[in-house]
């Protein structure tokens, strides 16, 4: 009975319902998909058994709050078989997870691939499905060639043929044998810094302290042995780093020491913060939420305040009458809650390819039965909770007041209606602060979108192809394939310019360390190698001397141009031009100063996101066959063409050119270069967008909130401005005296949230960039947004007064 | 004696002192007397008969329902008690106007804890009686005045209580429907059930057979 009354009464206050089950559904929802994120994230425990065991190698600086993951080969060297409690392996990290050309039998394709250790999957207690894993034998310098393949491969490329054992795949023009498969639930540790995509198979990292070794290139990570504790491995981590740390370590620099974190805790630091503030910002939300339904359920009950002194005079207790109450309650929790169920499951397929970039994350993030039951319970308890007390109160009604006095919940209403400003205030307080970060967010993003870039993008495309292949091993291999592929380019009729670099415009860059000839050392900064029309291609400006040509050939004395941001940096003092710098193993002459351009920061100090990085670009023809099987395993090189009109063929002309040189080296992925710009700001655009549909969400519910006072006293007070219209107030006085209540209910929520908003403002500044996270522009836009919006939603309802009819008004105060 | 009052008395602070609702009220009421209170507006009349209904528990003095001490009694003991004795009926009928007729006379029932199949049989016996069968899914909005109070007076004696109060029942009804209102209420006298109502219609007060005199809270006349 109490469930058919229910679905009546609530099928009757169609307004009511409806904006409740919004409410619930929307904050639900938006709570849910965002806890699925949180939960594949940051709580899930690592896919591998006793996750709780697995660690990962890092080096600390005191006073620094990150955590350096990136290893030499000589720290791999040193603790690899010298550190008792642990079983470690290594890898290239997601950084070194790059696409690779296969060959399968007649099939190519282009496919991610990441090198790891021996013992590697050991480390990560995952058995291959066939096979076995690397061993020491193929992980060591000149050891046989050998891959481990995944599910996935295995089953499209070789038909999940139980023989796959013992064949063989080329890769980058080499034979590899193929020892071991992986599971089909295989959950890769990292996954490509670029495209999010799992690797199809692994190869022998080699890792030593040469090459590559000789920077912080790797990634360790280590299982505590059974029988030793964390405190015991972290112990002797620490002592055997030091040794390979103490030349850093000099008096008046911070100390750096090596130590071993959750493995969890370190794949997840860089996503922690920006994911927390999202999960706050949504929980926010839901606060928000919760308060508008706490608001409507008070206001509801204050107004059925007559129909509940009525069920306890015709013999209702007020069991039978709270139960009632809740019984309504319990309905719109159901229907807010399946709502919010669907919306989490749109919300999650919707948002998976921006937060899959944003967060360097694999897989889906599908709604799953725990999210359910955090849904089912976050809906439940919003609205059983905030109807409990309501209705509870609603039932100490005083019988004979209400039913005999014809006591309209004005005078019961009144004290009422002071919990209920006292959310309003809250919700608009929380409303500004959302509001803020958003606006900060959305500034950072503004800002790192409209950095002058330094180039010319239009009319230009980059193609990207990966030369980690044994036939472009050595420089005069790629030197040629590049002369050739240009010139064949050049034949294109409308192409002005083609070129050659390893890295793009706003993308991550080679780290280097430098040194002047004879002097001191130089602080790490971005090197690319460069074509001779690279400069001309882009249109980057060359400030002062010239830009790389064709008499920077192998065997003419080595050139280097650098950019104003490494002349601000390591040559303000002095002009840097004829100045000589100890790099790539040899010296090279600064020849010219090149305009500054935007790079993806990868982790120098210092610098935003994206920013003018310290740069250096030498000519390809005068790199080295070392660096460039160095450089190649990290970086897939791009051709670069500008044309002189937008050539809508230009993509497969460009195919068919470097088709016309080698057939079996098939050009990756085209992009223009907004498209680049676009990838390098992806999490800042995420973040930005996520939190500023959560701060539109917020305002809204918010707004909702102060249109349900204003409205309520609409209804109260219409006897009262009946008499005042007939004693002479003009409607548009009423109105206006309807409507300041609300107005200064805002007014004082947009101080609370200033407050607020400041206090909150250092948690943000993790996430902002190029102004100050107290901006005041951006406090001072939030809260004249959140004024107009309270100033609408208080002027809507109180308008009904001027449509009033006075005579009417007074004849039934209830009307 | 089915109620007994004595020196019953109610006010509310006003200020530095006491504003009185009702004073020293005392009268015995027997079981089967129609009773009618009348007075002037604000004479306390509603008030007294809130009380009697256990609707009001902010008042002081002795007030006994077939001897039992209303005034020692707990809030749930006189809710009890209410429930098996009392019916009421408003100015205002005071419907749900969510319910039907069928189930704005099954409520009472229900909150009785009486069995579905017994209160089906009640409802059904109710409408027969007040011949109202015909109105029984409509809502309380779709009904006249005189309907609408109608329904009232049955929701009020569906649970067959032993005494039905009625706060000025034809107060807002048209002569007629009141005659009629009137006429059933001295049908259901007739037939056992102690009748209160507060009136202001010396017409309506002459269906009863005593007349109870308030003025400023004070029993002026019995």
């Amino acid at each position: 009975m109490d469930l058919k009354y229910a679905l009546r009464t609530l099928a009757r206050a169609r307004g009511f319902t409806f904006v409740v089950v919004a409410t619930l559904a929307l904050c639900v929802g938006a709570n849910s998909a965002m806890f699925s994120v949180v939960d594949h994230i940051l709580l899930r425990p690592l896919p591998y058994p006793q996750p709780e065991q697995l660690a990962q190698l890092v080096t600390l600086v005191e006073g620094r709050q990150s955590m350096g993951t990136g290893q030499t080969g000589a720290m791999w060297e040193a603790l690899r078989w010298n550190v008792p409690s642990l079983d470690i392996a290594a890898g290239t990290g997601g950084f070194g997870e790059t696409g690779v050309n296969l060959t399968v039998g007649d099939r190519a394709e282009y496919v991610i691939e990441a090198r790891v250790s021996a013992g590697y999957f050991r480390v990560l207690g995952v058995v291959p499905q066939i096979g076995r894993e690397l061993n020491e034998d193929e992980d060591r310098a000149g050891g046989p060639e050998a891959a481990v393949i995944s599910d996935a491969l295995w089953r499209h490329a070789f038909n999940a043929s139980p023989d796959v054992i013992g064949q063989t795949v080329m890769l980058r023009g080499e034979a590899y044998r193929v020892v071991g498969v992986m599971p089909a639930t295989f959950v890769a540790q990292t996954v490509s810094d670029e495209t999010a995509i799992e690797p199809a198979l692994w190869t022998p990292a080699r890792a030593c302290r040469t090459c590559e070794g000789g920077g912080q290139n790797y990634e360790f990570i280590a299982r505590v042995k059974p029988g030793h504790s964390w405190a015991e491995a972290d112990a002797e981590v620490a002592r055997v780093g030091d040794d390979v740390l103490r030349p850093r370590n000099l008096p008046g620099v911070p100390r750096a020491s090596e130590h071993i974190v959750p493995l969890h805790a370190a794949a997840t630091s860089d996503v922690r913060v920006p994911i927390l503030i999202l999960w706050g910002a949504v929980g926010v939300v839901l606060l928000i939420g919760c308060v508008n339904v706490a608001g409507l359920l008070v206001a509801r009950a204050s107004a059925r305040a007559p129909e509940i002194a009525l069920r306890m005079a015709i013999g209702g207790s007020r069991a039978a009458v709270i139960r009632q109450l809740m019984m309504e309650s319990v309905v719109l929790a159901v229907a807010g809650g399946a709502l919010g169920l669907l919306i989490a499951t749109f919300l999650s397929s919707a948002s998976a390819p921006l937060l899959q970039h944003a967060f360097r994350v694999s897989g889906d993030f599908g709604i799953d039965w725990r999210v359910f039951i955090v849904t089912a319970v976050a809906a439940l308890a919003t609205s059983v909770a905030f109807g409990l007390l309501p209705a509870a109160d609603a039932t100490r009604v005083d019988i004979r007041r209400v039913l005999v006095e014809a006591a309209s919940p004005t005078i019961a209403g009144r004290a009422r209606r002071r919990p209920r400003q006292v959310l309003v205030v809250t919700q608009v307080a929380l409303s500004v602060v959302l509001l803020v970060a958003a606006g900060l967010l959305f500034r950072t993003l503004n800002h790192l979108t409209h950095l002058r870039a330094g180039f010319d993008g239009t009319h230009a495309i980059s193609a990207t192809l990966s030369l980690e292949d044994a036939r472009y091993a050595t420089v005069p291999a790629v030197n040629h394939l590049a002369d050739h592929t240009i010139e064949q380019i050049h034949a294109i009729p409308t192409v002005e310019h083609a070129a050659v670099a390893l890295t793009l415009p706003y993308e991550r860059a080679l780290n280097v360390g430098a040194r002047w000839t004879g002097g001191d050392a130089i602080p790490i900064m971005n090197l690319t190698y460069v074509t001779p029309e690279y400069f001309d291609a882009l249109r980057i400006p060359i400030v002062r001397g010239r830009a790389i040509s064709r008499v920077d050939a192998a065997g003419a004395a080595g050139a280097i141009v650098v950019n104003e941001a490494f002349v601000r940096r390591s040559s303000a003092d002095r002009d840097p031009i004829g100045r000589s710098i100890q790099i790539m193993g040899g010296p090279r002459t600064i020849v010219g100063i090149a305009g500054d351009i935007q790079q993806k920061n990868g982790g120098i100090i210092g610098f935003e996101p994206v920013a003018p990085i310290p740069a250096a670009y030498v000519p390809l023809a005068q790199t080295t066959d070392a660096f460039l099987k160095m450089v190649h395993a990290w970086f897939s090189p791009s051709w670069i063409v500008r044309t002189s009109v937008d050539d809508q063929n230009i993509a497969s002309e460009m195919q068919r050119a470097i088709a016309a040189v080698d057939p079996t080296l098939p050009f990756a992925k085209f992009r223009t270069f907004d498209v680049v710009e676009q990838q390098a700001v992806a999490p800042q655009r995420a973040q930005s967008i996520l939190l500023g549909v959560f701060a539109a969400l917020a305002l809204l519910l918010a707004a909702i909130g102060l249109y349900g006072i204003v409205a309520g006293s609409v209804i109260e007070r219409t006897h009262e401005f009946g008499v005042r219209l007939a004693l002479g107030a003009t409607p548009r006085r009423a109105a206006i005296e309807l409507a300041a209540p609300g107005m200064i209910l805002a007014g004082a929520g947009v101080l609370l949230g200033l407050v607020l908003a400041r206090a909150a403002s250092s948690v943000l500044s993790h996430l902002v960039w190029g102004i100050s996270p107290t901006d005041s522009l951006t406090f001072f836009v939030a809260v004249a947004a959140v004024l107009a919006v309270a100033g609408l939603a208080s002027l809507i309802p109180s308008r009904r007064v001027s449509r009033l009819d006075p005579s009417l008004a007074l004849r039934d105060p209830r009307n | 004696m089915l109620i007994s009052l004595r020196n019953i008395e109610k006010s509310f602070a006003q200020g530095a002192g006491q504003t009185y609702v009702l004073r020293r009220i005392t009268l015995d009421i027997k079981a089967g007397e129609f009773v009618s209170i009348m007075g002037p507006s604000g004479a306390g009349k509603s008030t007294l008969l809130h009380i009697l209904g256990m609707h009001d528990a902010v008042w002081r003095g002795e007030y006994y329902f077939q001897d039992e001490p209303v005034h020692h009694l707990k809030p749930k003991q006189r809710s009890q008690l209410h429930k098996r004795h009392i019916g009421f009926v408003f100015q205002s009928y005071h419907l749900l106007d969510n319910l039907t007729v069928y189930e704005n006379l099954e409520i009472p029932l229900s909150y009785r804890d009486v069995p579905k199949k017994e209160r089906q049989a009640v409802v059904a016996d109710v409408l027969d009686r007040f011949q109202i069968v015909g109105k029984k899914d409509l809502y309380p909005n779709q009904l006249s005045g005189g309907q609408q109070q109608l329904v009232g007076v049955a929701r009020a004696i569906i649970a067959k209580p032993q005494v039905l109060l009625a706060d000025e029942p034809t107060g807002n009804l048209h002569s007629a429907h009141g005659k009629e209102i009137m006429e059933l209420f001295r049908r259901l006298n007739d037939e056992g059930t102690t009748i209160v109502q507060v009136t202001h219609s010396e017409s309506n007060a002459a269906y009863g057979s005593r007349v109870i005199q308030l003025k400023d809270g004070w029993v002026t006349g019995d």
